[in-house]
């Protein structure tokens, strides 16, 4: 026990994680080294297990929402010291998990892989995933986000349901693949969605659990998007994509919520409509006009959109929050993103809750759909202070100061203005 | 497939299911259904997500337990009624205040000790109180000897935990009970009664023991013991 303590008190100095990752560490390592749990064990025994016992390959030092179908999201003190978001520290979230590839972070093989076209298609189609490699090869590095991060911000108004997210369910990521609309060049005869098709739905080779009586996952999005921007990924970061990301092959959409990125893509279909899978609607959607928060909304297709274009959004990667500083000049330093439709121009601070901003120095991503990152300094004589941050883009969206103004119940795409609190001295 | 890691995990949730501590520290507040919510969410998901979830709406528990139904969750009427009580009061928008441990007297009344022990007692003494082998000590036809030796020490017992390796009719035991303060005193006395009794409702206390009243555990707060202490403090047994 001595060891596995001094192991979680380094932890706590290296890696600031907080006291209740400590007691994890604490009470799952207890366990782990003994063939049967003991009654002391099981005193101090919490009940979520590491990140690497959940999916092969992944960090201890990730936070674990869900151990079963494995959701976990990345301290803000780890995923700021990359610029590429490496595969075993990058956020996942599963509504359901492809066993056994989904279970590791190694790369999934594309032999016997297929992908299905169909839905109102004169020629439906069934695509060997070996031949995806022969395509022209897409390139693009993006923010890969959970609709869910920062969920759990919504509840200094209300609180809302679900994973309890708070800054880390996203990273930046470098996709590679063809695009969709190349491979669709490739048919003879072509696919030839009938005139009236507005969307494509995503099906995973995914399953619902035994026992359930939900649908399936799938996804639907609009086809014009989709065309213009969807790649079939097969590597990520360099590498053979991660089965436990997806691969051999997930539907990247650059721009979209990462639930709008199916993984382990199998089937599309071009249809009129969006599906009506419980995963369209009621789940993953957002109220077209405020709600007040705590209070129902009956969705339908024409009162709410789904998660699809990211909104704009800012996050603080130092100071962290509660840290201690130094009394006088503070680096402020943090990333900003959007859809990715136009360019973030501008990433705010203010020092005194939104009386005066200035503007931070900014650096764009190559492409625009990854993090733009913001460098600022601030003067802090000594006491408490909360630091804010707010980006805009070309189109004047920015993000509001108080973002339970967006609440909806189920806590999607939170995009509040950030804020830290520090102690200089 | 399940792989041999996975099994090994989940037989461990499962066991972990059992825990004492869990109804304790960073655990459910005390209420009626809060066993279910132990019993029915851990199966598919960490203790977390309800923990964290508090302050929910009530429509908002409604459509979890819903949706969790359609995910899997096994539930008759009763406990799916049972679940949303417990979800909308304890973990609602405007949950009672925390009962200080003085007023737990006056919070609980009508203790059913055969249903007391069953929730707190049961998972690791056994339902029939035979204890477990290694682990549990067997409380039919051992707490009556310890309460007649020193019927002090079973309070301080099941108020502060205890710890360290024991001899009970021949076999050894080295295990560690938590403290179980989170119980009212009425809870507590109505426990005691019902296991100096070798968990008959019907008996009688043997003889020369008195019935444990709600005052005397009252009484026995302040000692500010811990397991160390209380192991100490174990009355020798022939």
């Amino acid at each position: 026990m001595t060891e596995v303590l001094r192991s979680a008190l380094q932890h706590v100095q290296q890696r600031e994680v907080e006291r209740r990752d400590v007691l994890r560490l604490l009470g799952m390592s207890a366990a782990a080294t003994a063939g049967l749990p003991t009654l002391t064990q099981f005193a101090s025994a919490q009940d979520v297990a590491l990140a690497s016992a959940v999916i092969a390959g992944k960090s201890d030092d990730m936070i674990v929402h869900n151990d079963r179908s494995g959701v976990m999201e990345t301290p803000l003190a780890m995923l700021r010291e990359h610029r590429i978001t490496p595969k075993d520290i990058l956020y996942i979230r599963n509504n359901q998990i492809l066993e056994p590839q989904g279970r590791s972070t190694d790369g999934a093989s594309l032999e016997g892989w297929t992908i299905e076209l169909r839905g109102a298609v004169a020629f439906p189609r069934v695509v060997d995933a070996t031949t995806l490699a022969d395509l022209p090869q897409e390139e693009v590095t993006m923010v890969l986000q959970c609709s869910g991060n920062g969920r759990s911000f919504f509840a200094r108004a209300v609180q809302t349901r679900g994973t309890q997210w708070q800054h880390g369910g996203m990273g930046q990521v470098t996709f590679r693949g063809p695009k969709l609309s190349s491979l669709l060049e490739t048919f003879d005869p072509p696919l030839n969605p009938s005139g009236d098709v507005r969307f494509v739905t995503a099906e995973g080779a995914d399953a619902p659990d035994e026992g359930a009586s939900r649908p399936d996952f799938e996804h639907s999005m609009p086809m014009q998007d989709v065309m213009d921007k969807a790649i079939l990924a097969i590597e990520m970061n360099g590498e053979p994509l991660s089965g436990a990301h997806g691969g051999p092959v997930r539907l990247v959409i650059p721009g979209y919520y990462g639930t709008m990125n199916v993984k382990w893509v199998h089937r599309l279909r071009f249809e009129a409509s969006e599906s009506n899978n419980v995963n369209q609607i009621p789940r993953y959607r957002i109220p077209n006009d405020p709600i007040e928060p705590g209070t129902p909304i009956d969705y339908t297709f024409d009162n709410s959109t789904p998660n699809w274009r990211q909104r704009i959004k800012s996050t603080i990667f130092a100071p962290l929050n509660e840290a201690q500083v130094s009394a006088g000049d503070v680096e402020v330093h943090g990333v900003a993103w959007n859809d990715g439709v136009v360019g973030v121009t501008e990433v705010q601070i203010s020092t005194d809750d939104g009386q005066t901003w200035h503007a931070a120095e900014l650096e764009a991503p190559t492409g625009g759909y990854g993090w733009y990152e913001f460098r600022s300094t601030v003067n802090l004589p000594a006491g408490e202070h909360r630091i804010w941050s707010r980006a805009v883009d070309e189109r004047g969206n920015t993000q509001p100061i108080n973002g339970a103004i967006l609440w909806n119940p189920s806590g999607y795409e939170w995009n509040g203005a950030d804020y830290v609190d520090v102690v200089a001295s | 497939m399940m792989s041999t890691l996975r099994r090994v995990l989940y037989a461990f949730f499962i066991a972990a299911l059992l825990t004492p501590a869990m109804a304790q520290e960073g655990a459910l507040p005390a209420g009626p259904g809060a066993e279910l919510v132990y019993a029915k969410c851990q199966q598919c998901h960490p203790l977390r997500y309800v923990t964290e979830s508090a302050g929910l709406p009530d429509f908002l528990w409604a459509d979890t337990i819903s949706l969790m139904v359609q995910l899997g969750m096994q539930v008759t009427a009763e406990e799916e009624e049972l679940l949303y009580s417990y979800l909308t009061t304890y973990l609602g928008m405007n949950p009672p205040p925390e009962p200080a441990e003085n007023d737990a007297v006056a919070a609980v009344s009508n203790v059913d000790p055969v249903q007391a022990y069953a929730t707190n007692c049961s998972a690791c003494h056994g339902a029939d109180g035979a204890g477990q082998a290694g682990g549990f000590p067997p409380i039919v036809g051992h707490a009556s000897q310890l309460a007649q030796a020193d019927r002090g020490y079973l309070v301080n017992l099941v108020l502060y935990g205890v710890t360290g390796p024991i001899t009970v009719a021949g076999n050894d035991y080295n295990g560690m009970m938590p403290g179980w303060s989170h119980l009212s005193d009425d809870q507590i006395a109505a426990i005691l009664n019902h296991v100096v009794a070798d968990l008959d409702p019907s008996a009688d206390l043997p003889g020369g023991l008195t019935p444990y009243t709600p005052e005397e555990i009252a009484g026995a707060r302040d000692a500010g013991l811990d397991a160390n202490a209380v192991y100490e403090s174990r009355p020798s047994l022939p």
